[in-house]
């Protein structure tokens, strides 16, 4: 081994996947379920509990452990709360511990059970995929089109050994769920949660981060962790004085280096109603730059639904509810953010959510009404998959 | 590849020390960090004299202060995107880091008190032998190999003054810290942040000589601003608190920590996001300006009044591109002022619009760049294209 020529740019993928991967925190030899390394420097990502989240993340096509993601939602409507859920569904299900702040044991209970049909056929799928180049299952559907060079990753992660997967078939790294099922949580406690203490002059927080903190500090080590802060500042839930500058900062600080502290077990996800803290406040902008990643979702009014639907070309698909920009990814615009050819940020996103799932795609408006040639354009488009529009761009 | 050669020739005379002492401050928004300039600093001060034995200038030290980014960020970024062994650098006591995230909000384990904690020394050599072969195992500065290492982590670490003697933790993040030669905040004061800043300068320059020149980096002081509760509630004058945290009593630290007579040029890097900055007396808008936002916009126009250049990046003002990262601003401060012995201007403008070339011969101007997966970063005057770097 001494003499083997290490750190080449392309080792072989087959090989030796451990020196392969050029990670800042070197990954364990068995990863916890649900743990993967990035096809980008090979962080140890986890799965958001939706494949098209999981996609527009700077191309880990998964959430590096120790970041966290900030979701901004306007209006009244709660779609980002069907993220949360996914995400801390996924968690459950991969035997993560999920700790949840400001809501009680009915929002656990309220988590989407697995879809089981759906599973096998996306099982059966998936399996096809591994026949025919394994090495593209893991990355994001915008990755597909990237055409970048191979990425140097191992076929499987790199604790788990072939007799191990002949027996019990391959791991998913995400599942599908059903918003119309519910789970069934596994005795053991899977979930804690947090109330929100109504102290009147203190911050409520800090003995939230403090009890946090122990719970994480006392499991074992190898414990993957998922943080679910749904509507964090909603009047609902906390208290007048929780939304004191400090007291939030402060929090979110704590917070961040929590995950930090904890790099290779911790993901947070928070989701904030911008309708009673504007983005162009100087409170949400910290809040921003504290956390790693800033999504901001906004749905359509609804009378645009109407309008959209006379628009023949999206029979096949369904309407998305709304927009969604992205502010900030994790690791990528902490580096200092490189183009959006990886990211998907250049483009414009939409969201829908539909019964079992949440899709993130690209947004493009249908072509008007009586106008055939752009009607069967964008046919076109939409089977080849986004060829058209990259053939445009030069 | 030579250090210079990480730095593209446009950005060159940018991060170049000037020659005498000098304010520098780098302003960043959301989703144009500039961590990647921060790091082109590092290179600039750290890589040049490391083994050239040029020693007729004084020797380049850093000391870094990072309130939002942990030990491990400025680590990896510094040796995959600038080739630098920060460890190293700091044991040979080139480099120093100030952590300003990991216990300044963090409350302390309650079930984990220090005294239980094993005798220093055993635990180190313990953590050495369990991490050196993770390390050794990655080679990236040919010029450290893996055997020198073991004689150099040994004398530094354990002749760190008393503040970042590390709080017992679980013995995985117990390596980790025993690995950091680093000082720890642990009090959003300004007392303390000053003295652990000096005591970060007296580690740094204990056994060289005193001619040293130290490059201080202040990441995101702002933040400190931002979490204090004086800035929501109106500041107290009473003297219950030796300096309380207001704008002009954060910049006077950072002025005062400019006098002292080792620092020679002083970075900070503050958040110039629009709403923190927009916070005017005359805005018009319907919201009056919270006091967080007034709090920022002054503490970010009184450093941009003092700064000897400005270098601001943010955005394209074009939505995003797929070969540009952002848009570098550089303006540098009009001849003419003055400083006095405190270390004020007596004049000046905060951006030096009228003539091309300021202090320290350094051209105003915008250019453009992009930061790459492997943390590369090309500089380009606009419209250059992607060709060249």
């Amino acid at each position: 081994m001494a003499f083997r020529k290490r750190n080449v740019v392309l080792s072989r993928p087959g090989e030796d996947p451990a020196p392969a991967s050029p990670s800042t925190t070197p990954p364990p030899a068995q990863l916890p379920s649900g743990v993967r390394p990035s096809s980008v420097d090979g962080r140890p990502i986890t799965s958001t509990g939706t494949p098209s989240f999981d996609s527009i993340l700077a191309g880990h096509a998964g959430l590096p452990l120790g970041t966290s993601v900030l979701i901004e939602e306007n209006g009244t409507t709660d779609y980002a709360g069907a993220l949360l859920k996914f995400y801390a569904a996924e968690g459950v299900v991969q035997g993560h511990k999920v700790h949840v702040v400001g809501m009680g044991e009915a929002w656990g209970r309220g988590l989407p059970g697995v879809a089981t049909d759906k599973h096998d056929r996306e099982d059966k799928a998936a399996g096809q995929k591994m026949k025919i180049a394994w090495r593209y299952e893991g990355l994001g559907q915008f990755d597909g089109s990237r055409g970048s060079p191979t990425p140097n990753r191992g076929p499987l992660p790199s604790g788990s050994d072939p007799s191990q997967i002949g027996s019990s078939g391959p791991q998913l790294f995400c599942h599908t769920f059903d918003l119309a099922k519910r789970l069934t949580l596994p005795v053991g406690s899977a979930m804690s949660f947090y109330p929100i203490p109504l102290q009147a002059n203190a911050s409520p927080f800090v003995a939230i981060l403090r009890n946090i903190q122990q719970q994480i500090s006392t499991s074992p080590p190898a414990t993957i962790h998922r943080i679910v802060i749904p509507s964090l500042l909603s009047p609902a839930i906390y208290p007048p004085i929780s939304s004191h500058p400090h007291f939030i900062l402060q929090f979110l600080h704590g917070l961040r280096a929590l995950l930090r502290q904890y790099s290779t077990n911790l993901t947070v996800l928070i989701t904030l109603p911008t309708e009673l803290y504007p983005r162009t406040s100087g409170l949400v902008r910290w809040m921003e730059i504290i956390n790693d990643g800033v999504l901001e979702l906004t749905p359509f009014p609804h009378h645009v639904d109407t309008l959209s639907a006379s628009g023949a070309a999206t029979t096949g698909e369904e309407r998305p509810q709304g927009l969604l920009k992205i502010h900030r990814l994790p690791v990528f615009h902490e580096k200092g953010g490189g183009g959006g050819a990886r990211s998907g940020l250049g483009d414009d996103l939409a969201f829908t959510v539909s019964r079992r799932k949440f899709v993130i795609a690209k947004f493009s408006l249908p072509p008007l009404e009586g106008d055939k040639e752009g009607q069967e354009g964008v046919m076109l488009g939409s089977a080849e998959g986004g060829v058209i529009k990259a053939d445009l761009e030069f | 590849m030579p250090p210079s050669s990480r730095i593209s020739p446009l950005l060159q005379p940018y991060t170049h020390l000037p020659d005498r002492e000098s304010f520098i401050l780098l302003t960043e928004v959301l989703g144009a960090s500039a961590n990647w300039l921060v790091i082109r600093f590092l290179i600039d001060a750290l890589s040049i004299p490391g083994d050239g034995e040029k020693q007729e200038e004084a020797e380049v030290k850093v000391i870094l202060v990072s309130w939002l980014r942990d030990w491990e960020f400025w680590r990896s970024e510094g040796r995959k995107a600038g080739g630098l062994d920060l460890l190293r650098l700091s044991q040979e006591k080139r480099f120093a880091f100030v952590d300003g995230l990991s216990k300044l909000y963090l409350p302390p384990m309650p079930e984990a008190p220090a005294h239980t904690q094993p005798p220093t020394v055993p635990s180190q050599t313990r953590t050495q032998q369990t991490t050196l072969p993770v390390r050794g195992s990655r080679i990236i500065n040919p010029r450290a190999p893996p055997g020198t290492s073991p004689n150099l982590t040994a004398s530094p670490t354990a002749s760190i003054p008393p503040p970042s003697a590390p709080r017992a933790s679980p013995t995985q993040q117990q390596q980790q810290q025993q690995q950091q030669p680093h000082f720890s905040l642990t009090t959003p004061t300004l007392a303390h942040l000053k003295e652990t800043i000096l005591s970060a300068i007296a580690h740094l320059t204990s056994a060289a000589p005193t001619s040293a020149k130290i490059l201080l980096i202040l990441d995101s002081p702002d933040t400190l601003l931002a979490l204090s509760s004086t800035t929501s509630a109106p500041p107290m004058p009473t003297a219950q608190t030796p300096a309380p945290l207001t704008p002009s009593t954060l910049c006077s630290t950072l002025l005062d920590l400019w006098t002292l007579p080792n620092i020679h040029t002083l970075l900070p890097i503050i958040h110039a996001d629009t709403p923190l900055v927009s916070a005017l007396p005359s805005n018009t808008s319907p919201h009056p300006p919270t006091p967080l936002e007034t709090a920022s916009t002054a503490f970010l126009t009184r450093l941009a009044h003092i700064a000897d250049r400005t270098m601001s990046c943010r955005l394209l003002d074009t939505g995003v591109a797929r070969d540009v990262s952002g848009v570098l601003r550089v303006t540098v401060r009009e001849k003419g002022g003055v400083s006095d012995e405190a270390g004020f201007w007596t004049e000046g403008e905060e951006l030096g619009m009228g003539e091309d070339e300021g202090v320290g011969g350094v051209r105003e101007g915008e250019l453009l760049y992009f930061v790459g997966g492997d943390g590369g970063v090309r500089v380009f005057e606009r419209g250059a294209g992607s060709g060249e770097a």
